[in-house]
């Protein structure tokens, strides 16, 4: 996607973001209002100034046929998704299984990773996990039934 | 006192308690290599220890491992660009820069070179304080607190690059995150969302992992290469060392800022590397700062060391904790049958001098086993991004989930993170943001104090005024040398 529309979208974004927090700021009481009522303020102007700034840039780069630059968005996303799926299946089935099944499967698939290697690399994790937990009294996520 | 400092020396030099100063800076190496993992954490780890252990014995295991956690988090910060605690965030401008042109091992040397000199420089600073850390202490009140926030957010403006309007936007949004949860004036919840999570805040190591390292786990993933692009990493722990060495007076003058700020209790050590970095940028000539200069490593590297010093000074002498990890170590303190206040300068003035010793020798050996660490450690860089990803999302899961063990640790972790990854793709600077949000909680609550105390009158204390005028000189001072610079540039210089 162009990059200057992406940063079309991000600053109105983020307008609408302060935008939120100003109203939302209105609501508190007046000793709690005034830091987040001034920030969101002054966030509001200026996201409205860079958005108009960003309208006449891309304006200006379409007349005058300039090459724009294109972000993929495709790859980026499928490793969010990765990232999301990892931590849906900590939320499932607790970090110890969901790390076996998220390491498995993410070094045979994207890393190319050989069944022997990936597994030892699961096992040695595990034991890093186990023993770092135990030494350093380190918790865990826990899955839908707690453990 | 030099002949009590003498009699310290050799307390500390006893082998039966060097053992526990080594124990100590071991797990301080562990603690800040593992992102997620503070200071707090170590303390937290140790504590239940110390409990009847003797003074000396029991401080050199707690200071040991202080001391070195600002030395062991630089691998993370320079090798992945993750920061390994909040006081290496800065570190990861130029440090991470420099392993993708495969200077690595060069940077480490040159940070630890620097973070052991800042660290004897904060020992030296707390033994120079003892006598007169009393009146020192007691001259800043909220006024020149929110100004010292102030400073610290004018380095937001410093270090938003080539559009400032992004860098004041990416700043303001920091603030608005640290406005999350309660508020400091008033027992009411802000921007909750209705959500128990919420109500206390959004903790600053998920904030500092998800707005660094998550953008970086993606983009290894999609630039599919190792994190250097050089094949072979070039070998340089001497030539980092022989850096710091050239810019000695850089290492000083950061020192002396993280010593100087690690004072000033409630500012928060988070702060502390973005100031000496941003200071940096303004006083070195020709640098390059945010495209690998190395001296982009050093001013933060020296000054988180030192500010350990100086955050003893308030802790041991009026018991006033600057953060988490010395609340705790106020803790182990009690535990040991100290208490922390003047006593600390006449009965126990032996342990107080005995921190001291630690304090310099923690830093000298924790460095000293840094540097032996770096080449097996810097290989890590020459790994395909898509074979080490995994592995560090685990490891920053599990460190995310270290902050409260909720849930909304990790959902935070991924939202931010997404947030980091769009600014990254679209050049928003990610810094202010940070600097941003640990300033958020100091800056309304000293301005509020300064108010309702003293109405407008504060603005009229001579330190304000001098602490203006710094802020003013900081941001006007840099735009001026550089068209200066470039007149002359144009001009074709000498």
């Amino acid at each position: 996607m162009n990059k200057d529309y992406l940063n079309l979208i991000f600053s109105g974004f983020l307008f609408s973001l302060f935008t939120f927090t100003l109203i939302e700021a209105l609501t508190f009481s007046k000793l709690a209002q005034f830091f987040p009522l001034y920030i969101s303020v002054a966030g509001v102007i200026l996201t409205f100034v860079y958005f108009i700034a960003q309208v006449f840039t891309i304006y200006k780069q379409q007349k005058k046929e300039e090459n724009q630059t294109i972000l993929p968005l495709l790859q980026p996303l499928k490793y969010i998704g990765w990232v999301i799926g990892y931590l849906l299946l900590i939320f499932i089935g607790g970090l110890l299984l969901a790390t076996v099944i998220f390491l498995f499967t993410f070094l045979i698939f994207e890393s190319k990773m050989k069944l022997l290697s990936a597994g030892i690399s699961v096992v040695f994790v595990l034991i890093c996990v186990s023993l770092l937990s135990s030494a350093l009294d380190i918790y865990w996520p826990t899955n839908l039934i707690g453990f | 006192m030099i002949e009590s400092a003498i009699e310290a020396l050799m307390i500390v030099l006893d082998p039966s308690r060097l053992i526990y100063m080594f124990l100590g800076i071991g797990i301080g190496v562990i603690v800040g290599l593992l992102p997620g993992l503070s200071g707090t954490v170590g303390m937290s780890l140790l504590l239940p220890f110390v409990f009847g252990l003797e003074p000396y014995v029991g401080m050199a295991l707690l200071i040991g491992m202080i001391a070195v956690i600002h030395t062991g988090d630089t691998f993370p910060s320079i090798l992945f660009g993750i920061p390994g605690t909040s006081g290496s965030q800065a570190t990861i401008m130029d440090g991470y820069p420099l392993t993708k042109k495969g200077g690595a091992s060069r940077a480490m040397g040159a940070s630890f070179f620097s973070s052991m000199i800042g660290g004897v420089i904060g020992g030296i600073a707390l033994y120079l304080t003892i006598p007169f850390a009393r009146p020192l202490i007691t001259s800043f009140s909220s006024p020149e607190l929110f100004m010292l926030t102030m400073l610290g957010l004018s380095m937001a403006g410093l270090l938003a690059g080539k559009s400032p309007i992004k860098g004041i936007i990416s700043g303001i949004l920091g603030l608005l995150i640290g406005a999350v949860g309660s508020a400091p004036a008033v027992p009411e919840y802000r921007y909750t969302l209705d959500t128990l999570y919420l109500t206390q805040g959004i903790s600053l190591p998920v904030v500092a992992m998800a707005i660094f390292a998550f953008p970086i786990l993606i983009t290894m993933l999609t630039d599919k290469g190792s994190v250097s692009s050089h094949a072979k990493l070039q070998s340089g722990i001497l030539k980092g060392v022989m850096d710091a060495l050239k810019n000695k007076f850089l290492v000083f003058r950061s020192a002396v800022i993280g010593a100087l700020i690690g004072f000033i209790p409630g500012l928060g050590g988070s702060v502390v590397d973005w100031i000496a970095y941003g200071a940096g940028q303004k006083t070195v000539k020709n640098n390059y700062f945010g495209s690998g200069d190395i001296r982009g490593v050093i001013a933060p590297e020296s000054a988180n060391n030192a500010k350990e010093g100086g955050s003893l000074v308030p802790t041991l002498l009026f018991g006033i904790p600057g953060s988490g990890t010395t609340a705790i170590l106020l803790g182990g303190l009690t535990l040991m049958g100290l208490e922390a206040g003047p006593k600390m300068l006449s009965d126990d003035l032996p342990v107080t001098l005995s921190i001291v010793w630690t304090l310099v020798f923690a830093n000298i050996f924790g460095a000293l086993l840094c540097m032996l660490l770096v080449r097996p450690i810097s290989k890590i860089s020459l790994v395909p991004g898509e074979k080490i990803v995994p592995f560090l999302l685990v490891l920053l899961v599990v460190g995310a989930y270290q902050s409260t063990m909720s849930w909304g640790d990790l959902i935070v972790f991924v939202v931010i993170g997404l947030l980091g990854y769009v600014m990254t793709i679209l050049d928003w600077p990610r810094p202010p943001l940070l600097i941003g949000f640990v300033l958020a909680l100091p800056a309304e609550r000293y301005y509020w104090i300064s108010i309702e105390r003293y109405g407008w009158e504060w603005l009229t204390n001579p330190l304000v005024i001098a602490l203006a005028i710094i802020i003013v000189l900081l941001l006007a001072g840099g735009t001026i040398m550089k068209r200066f610079s470039k007149k002359f540039e144009s001009k074709g210089g000498i």
